[in-house]
């Protein structure tokens, strides 16, 4: 079983500032627990966005029904969000939701 | 108080080498000590537009620029910068006093002090809003600063931008402009008035010269300046002067990429850096030739009255 089966939920981490300017598309997103900076790309904000800081967390297919992918079932659309959200993992700014399958990840992973 | 202009060279020279002088550098008091006739000289002529402190003045930074002691000094001087009586760094070679003071002056704001967000930025002013010009060594960033200052822009800094918590102001703090190689060349063709201080030879930096900033620079050092522009220059050779809009998510990154203490002020940083972001319209600027990036930045700063 992969973190990306079905069943794995991501929420994003408590602590996080962002910061849109109007008429761009980019953010600025800081962690408060590893003090990091990001800039985040439209559809990675937009992740975070839909994902909150709830504990229950989204799943990969409710993730992409609420940034508007849902319908599209397509492999390649769907490996792209993958990639977003293995990054947003990597950077810290999002996390396993409560009672997922796998721990959240380590404070500063 | 303003002390008269003379006033660092009659005190260096009625102190001496033990009791220095007290430099008022914008928001902060130096104490300056040295030994060395070449380096009092270069301070009172350097720092000649500055006020003094008076003796019973908390001091910020206490340094000193001396021989350091042991047999060396005899077949190669060096030159020993001190921190309150620690080196903190290597010496250097001992016609190198002055730039190893200035650069000691330097690490003295970025690395000891963090009651502002502190940048490696020029800072000019022009009908009250501040031009922040962050950008690396080579860049070319000193010697457009020290262009805008001789065409009336006046400066806060040429090297370090102070911004402070609450306000959001870009706090002044003039002291001698470096330049180095080829510019010094450069600004003395620019603006033919320029007294240069001694050119010092095979700095790690190559050749360096310093000139004191304007005096009207100084005496406004208690006058901060809201932030008007973000500017990351970038001198090419031959290069037609050109001015680019910057996303305001890029210039923050840029701005944490150029700040010394970003992480120090933790969620207050981001919300500074955010601040001065809002208020600032923001560049990216090639340029190759002086005259012609000084005309851009005169109607820049017109325009934004239009």
């Amino acid at each position: 079983m992969s973190p990306f089966d079905e069943g794995s939920r991501y929420r994003a981490l408590g602590g996080l500032a962002l910061r849109r300017w109007p008429g761009e598309d980019l953010t600025v997103a800081r962690q408060a627990g590893s003090g990091a900076t990001h800039l985040l790309a439209a559809e990675a904000a937009a992740i975070i966005g839909v994902c909150g800081d709830s504990a229950r967390g989204l799943t990969l297919r409710e993730i992409a029904h609420a940034v508007g992918l849902g319908e599209e079932n397509d492999p390649e659309v769907e490996a792209g969000l993958v990639g977003i959200i293995k990054g947003l993992l990597h950077s810290g700014l999002l996390g396993r939701a409560h009672g997922d399958a796998y721990p959240d990840p380590e404070p500063d992973a | 108080m303003q002390n008269p202009t003379h006033d660092v060279a009659a005190t260096l020279k009625r102190k001496g080498a033990s009791g220095g002088v007290r430099l008022r550098l914008g928001p902060y008091i130096a104490r300056v000590r040295s030994p060395l006739p070449e380096v009092a000289r270069a301070v009172s002529s350097l720092y000649r537009h500055h006020a003094l402190a008076p003796d019973s003045a908390f001091v910020d930074f206490d340094v000193a620029v001396r021989r350091p002691f042991g047999p060396r000094s005899l077949w190669r001087p060096q030159v020993v910068f001190e921190f309150e009586g620690q080196a903190p760094f290597n010496p250097l070679p001992g016609d190198q006093g002055f730039p190893l003071l200035e650069w000691g002056l330097n690490w003295c704001v970025y690395g000891l002090c963090h009651q502002h967000l502190t940048m490696h930025a020029a800072v000019l002013e022009r009908d009250g809003r501040a031009l922040l010009l962050p950008a690396p060594s080579g860049s070319g960033k000193s010697t457009l600063c020290a262009a805008l200052l001789f065409s009336g822009w006046r400066l806060l800094s040429d090297e370090l931008a102070l911004l402070a918590p609450g306000t959001g102001a870009l706090l002044p703090m003039p002291r001698p402009v470096s330049l180095k190689n080829a510019s010094i060349d450069v600004i003395s063709a620019f603006a033919p008035q320029v007294e240069f201080g001694s050119r010092v030879q095979e700095t790690a930096k190559g050749v360096v010269a310093h000139f004191a900033p304007p005096a009207e620079a100084v005496r406004a050092s208690d006058r901060a300046a809201m932030p008007g522009w973000i500017v990351f220059p970038r001198f090419a050779a031959g290069a037609p002067a050109r001015l680019v809009p910057l996303e305001r998510a890029r210039t923050f990154m840029r701005l944490i990429e150029n700040a010394f203490n970003y992480d120090i002020f933790g969620a207050e940083g981001f919300e500074m850096l955010g601040t001065l972001v809002d208020r600032s319209r923001c560049f990216t600027f090639e340029y190759g030739d002086l005259a012609e990036a000084v005309a851009l930045f005169d109607r820049l700063a017109r325009d934004e009255h239009a």
